[in-house]
């Protein structure tokens, strides 16, 4: 394969093929998400059944009747505060575990670990009614901070197993040196582990904020005034048993996709060596 | 020296925590023993006070004969400690004969307490609710005082009769099977932790709740045989009042057997609903029989009311039993969880800095994910009968047993037909989930392809997408009107179809849906594993004259393995419980028929508010994945060194 000048017919005809095969792979991926501007930009009366990616009558009603006579901000900055508190306690918290978990040998080590594992299938309707009960013992009902409890405490198990495996990849020797120096655990943690684990907290940061940035289900079980709505459960009303609002859907799904879309992109270069590097050390 | 000590820590911590038990039983055994006598000597009083009573009733101006009788029933039984019958202010019977057919003495305080007697009396015969006697019950003294009065009509009293009565003596002899039971165990116990010395502690629970449970067993059967007892020595008392009753006033017979049943006093004999005279010969069959000489003999019918209540105390006993054994049982955790402590304290001195670390992901965890679960596990086993207000029944295995039993595969929305469905949703969707995100990232992967980046941003779209907006977006693209797919398919001169109206179709609305969703994922995780292939290693192959195919088999599958049997199991768990999908594209039409276990369990719970069914649905979809995940990692070892 390195020398390229001696490429046969034979190859040069596979990778066109190839080539082709991708790029129609990827137009029928992307065309959901095209469809979906071609329903935003359209007219609410002009939906029509037709493969054309461009709306009949262009308008931008759908966008403003979202942005200006919903409270399309609010629900937004609520989704924006749980979504970064989210983030920010889960990655604080997945951290230290996983360090722990990475570096220390200590008894219970192991049960923890699976008992993280565990909690993955824990089917989420089992917890439902005994989350809600807690949740209204607390008072949090309707409340942001709720809905932060429990988006941080269920994305810990799969961050805290990520980012395990991440320092696990990360030499001793680095530590070991520097605790000679007379480093502290917590300085070296601060200063030689989280800098060198970058791409995986990335990862784990995207996690958490696109487990609370997505979710619905329980938003939609503790959330019941409409001023307290996180995006997906308000989306979600203009899709439900009793309305069919397709273009304020659209126009909304864009609008929230926006923002959880570009973070992935910027974070992508990181995806690949952040969700790897535990489990492959061959 | 410390393998001789260690021999002997279990078997201490079994002898002591068996010693406990040993004084729990004893303990409780007196008190039901203490129970019964004293049910036993309170039936004897009033079976005294009675025919008293009755003489009262009969002939309240006749206090010859009532004294004369109260002489007799005195004599008859020399545990009656004092025996007094008043009516109006003047003593008919007196057993102090300095007191007998005098009138009260106001100054007197033994005269004054049967005079408030008779008056509270009075005042508990107006309320219907509560029963017209006064019982005191001395244990240390060892006697009991009851004051019952004499009627006229059901609720208009005429006199005050008092015993003073002596309770029996309880012999605390220690039941010697319980001991050889304890015994037992210590011993098998001993012999046994030699051969499993590594099993020793549970060992040593197991033989505790062993002989927890053994002398509960015999407890309850002492329980039965005190039981026994205490209705013999009514039956025998019975008889000796009668024949006293047939030597004296031989005319109150009649009244007295008629008044056996209870009455207002029910609760005092308590074990026989109706009483009858028998004429001498005359038969009874199915009853007890009381024999009373030449006068003939009373027929005791058994009280089937009064057997369910003693049922019932039976049940309470039970009850205390298994609490005392609860209580014990944690005695012994304790003891072991002390040894277990110490180490752990230990462990938490030296290794403090770790659980500090995991500290806090600790208590989220189990506050809002272990509590909730448990609480969730434990509905299983309850129902909310709609008929009973939201109160909570305990129905034990009956959830689980209604919906395992009920086999129809067939039939939609029956367990088996839903857990097909969620085995074929499963299956095809981590098959075209792998298959996919494999070949996209082989061809990703050559170094000869361009605009690598650029198609590897596109194909990570679906993945960066919220899934609820993907679930509905796929739903409109499946929508007749105006949906992609039927723009597509009339394209290509078919009619549109309703896709949610058949189950084919509707099921694969959902497949499509989740498989653009899901086959990012595999890819980005193959891609990284690919990447961390050295591509010396097909040099080298290339070299040895291996062939693509035979490069793909040797390397690339095993070297993606580690990476990609973790990355399926997970998936596979997250597609098992993909609630997004099924309820916002198909919302389980047509019929419920495309629903999967976790939507029919969420349709229990908030559809149909069965949250005993949920709750009993969302453990078999636990275990269900816990056995998966528990049988593949043995056979994948995908998680082999993840733990050292």
């Amino acid at each position: 394969m390195e020398d390229k000048k001696k490429k046969t017919f034979r190859e040069k005809v596979i990778g066109v093929l190839l080539q082709l095969f991708i790029l129609l792979f990827t137009i029928g991926t992307i065309y959901p998400v095209l469809w979906v501007f071609k329903i935003a930009f359209g007219s609410q009366k002009g939906l029509s059944i037709s493969l054309s990616l461009f709306p009949t009558q262009p308008t931008l009603e759908n966008f403003n009747y979202l942005l200006f006579k919903k409270p399309f901000f609010v629900w937004l900055l609520n989704s924006v505060i749980v979504a970064a508190a989210t983030t920010i306690i889960g990655i604080f918290l997945a951290a230290t575990a996983g360090y722990a978990f990475s570096r220390f040998r200590f008894p219970g080590r192991t049960a923890g670990l699976l008992s993280f594992l565990i909690t993955q299938m824990f089917p989420g309707t089992m917890m439902m009614i005994p989350l809600y009960l807690i949740v209204n013992w607390l008072g949090l009902l309707d409340n942001l901070a709720g809905l932060v409890l429990i988006y941080s405490t269920t994305s810990i198990p799969f961050c805290v197993w990520m980012l395990k495996g991440y320092f696990d990849t990360i030499p001793k020797d680095l530590e070991e040196s520097a605790l000679i120096d007379g480093a502290s655990r917590t300085l070296i943690f601060y200063k030689i582990i989280l800098p060198l684990a970058k791409p995986a907290l990335a990862v784990t940061a995207l996690f958490s904020f696109m487990t609370a940035w997505n979710e619905y289900i329980q938003a939609a079980t503790f959330m019941n005034r409409e001023l307290s709505y996180t995006l997906p459960v308000a989306l979600r009303n203009f899709v439900g048993q009793f309305a069919q609002d397709w273009g304020f859907f659209a126009a909304g799904a864009i609008l929230v996709s926006i923002p959880i879309v570009a973070l992935f992109f910027m974070l992508q270069k990181y995806l690949v060596s952040g969700l790897t590097a535990g489990s492959v050390k061959g | 020296m410390e393998g001789t000590r260690k021999n002997i820590t279990a078997p201490l911590a079994l002898l002591v925590a068996l010693c406990t038990v040993l004084a729990g039983f004893l303990v409780l055994d007196r008190a039901f023993k203490l129970d019964r006598q004293q049910d036993v000597s309170l039936a004897r009083a009033h079976l005294w006070l009675r025919p008293l009573a009755l003489a009262v009733e009969a002939d309240p101006a006749a206090p010859e004969k009532v004294a004369a009788l109260a002489g007799a029933v005195r004599r008859a039984d020399p545990r009656i400690g004092g025996l007094q019958v008043l009516t109006g202010t003047s003593f008919l019977y007196h057993s102090d004969p300095r007191k007998l057919g005098r009138d009260l003495n106001p100054d007197d305080a033994a005269d004054k307490t049967i005079y408030d007697d008779g008056i509270e009396i009075r005042y508990l015969l107006k309320s219907s609710r509560r029963k017209p006697y006064l019982l005191d019950l001395d244990r240390t003294a060892g006697a009991l005082t009851l004051s019952e009065p004499a009627l006229l009509g059901t609720r208009k009293s005429v006199g005050t009769l008092r015993i003073e009565y002596g309770l029996e003596k309880t012999r605390s002899a220690m039941d010697v099977r319980i001991l050889l039971v304890l015994l037992a165990s210590l011993l098998a116990f001993f012999f046994l932790q030699k051969k499993l010395y590594r099993w020793r502690w549970p060992l040593a629970g197991f033989f505790l709740l062993l002989s927890l449970a053994a002398g509960s067993l015999l407890m309850l059967a002492n329980d039965r045989d005190n039981l026994r007892l205490a209705r013999e020595a009514k039956l025998s008392h019975l008889a000796s009042v009668g024949g006293v009753l047939a030597g004296q006033a031989p005319d109150l017979l009649p009244a007295f057997a008629a008044d056996l049943k209870g009455g207002l006093f029910s609760d005092l004999l308590g074990e026989w609903k109706t009483a009858r005279l028998l004429a001498p010969g005359q038969e009874a069959p199915g009853a007890d029989r009381v024999t009373l000489g030449a006068a003939g003999a009373i027929a005791l019918d058994a009280d089937d009311a009064a057997r369910l209540e003693s049922e019932r105390q039976d049940a309470r006993k039970l009850k205390v039993i298994l609490t005392v054994f609860a209580l014990l049982a944690g005695l012994l955790l304790f003891f072991v969880m002390a040894g277990f402590a110490l180490r752990t304290a230990r462990a938490l001195a030296k290794f403090h800095y770790s659980y500090i670390m995991i500290f806090p992901a600790m208590v989220g965890l189990i506050t809002l994910i272990m509590l909730p679960f448990v609480y969730g596990l434990s509905m299983g086993f309850f129902r909310v009968p709609p008929s009973q207000g939201g109160k909570w029944v305990f129905v034990g295995l009956q959830n689980f047993v209604e919906i395992l039993s009920d086999f129809h595969p067939l039939t939609p929305g029956n367990f088996y037909f839903v857990l097909m469905v969620t085995v074929m949703w499963t299956v095809i969707n981590v098959f075209l989930h792998v298959c996919i995100g494999l070949v996209l990232a082989i061809i990703l992967n050559r170094s000869d392809f361009s605009f690598k980046g650029v198609y590897r941003a596109l194909l990570i779209l679906p993945w960066a997408m919220p899934n609820y907006i993907t679930a509905l977006i796929w739903k409109g693209m499946f929508h007749k009107q105006f949906g992609a797919i039927n723009a597509f398919i009339k394209l290509l001169g078919f009619e549109p179809i309703s896709f949610f109206n058949n189950f084919w179709t509707a099921f694969f609305a959902n497949v499509a849906t989740n498989t653009w969703l899901g086959f990012p994922f595999m890819m980005v995780i193959c891609l990284g594993a690919l990447q961390s292939i050295p591509a010396d290693l097909y040099e080298a192959a290339q070299i040895d004259g291996a062939g693509k195919w035979q490069q793909f088999k040797k390397i690339t599958v095993p070297l993606l393995k580690p990476a990609l049997f973790p990355a399926i199991i997970l998936g596979t768990v997250w597609t098992f419980n993909m609630f997004n999908i099924i309820y916002l594209v198909s919302n389980g039409e047509p019929n419920r028929s495309t629903d999967i276990l976790i939507t029919q369990a969420y349709r229990f719970a908030f559809e149909k508010f069965n949250w005993g069914f949920a709750a009993a649905y969302s453990i078999l979809i636990f275990l269900i994945l816990l056995t998966y995940s528990v049988f593949t990692n043995r056979v994948t070892r995908a998680t082999e060194g993840v733990f050292d």
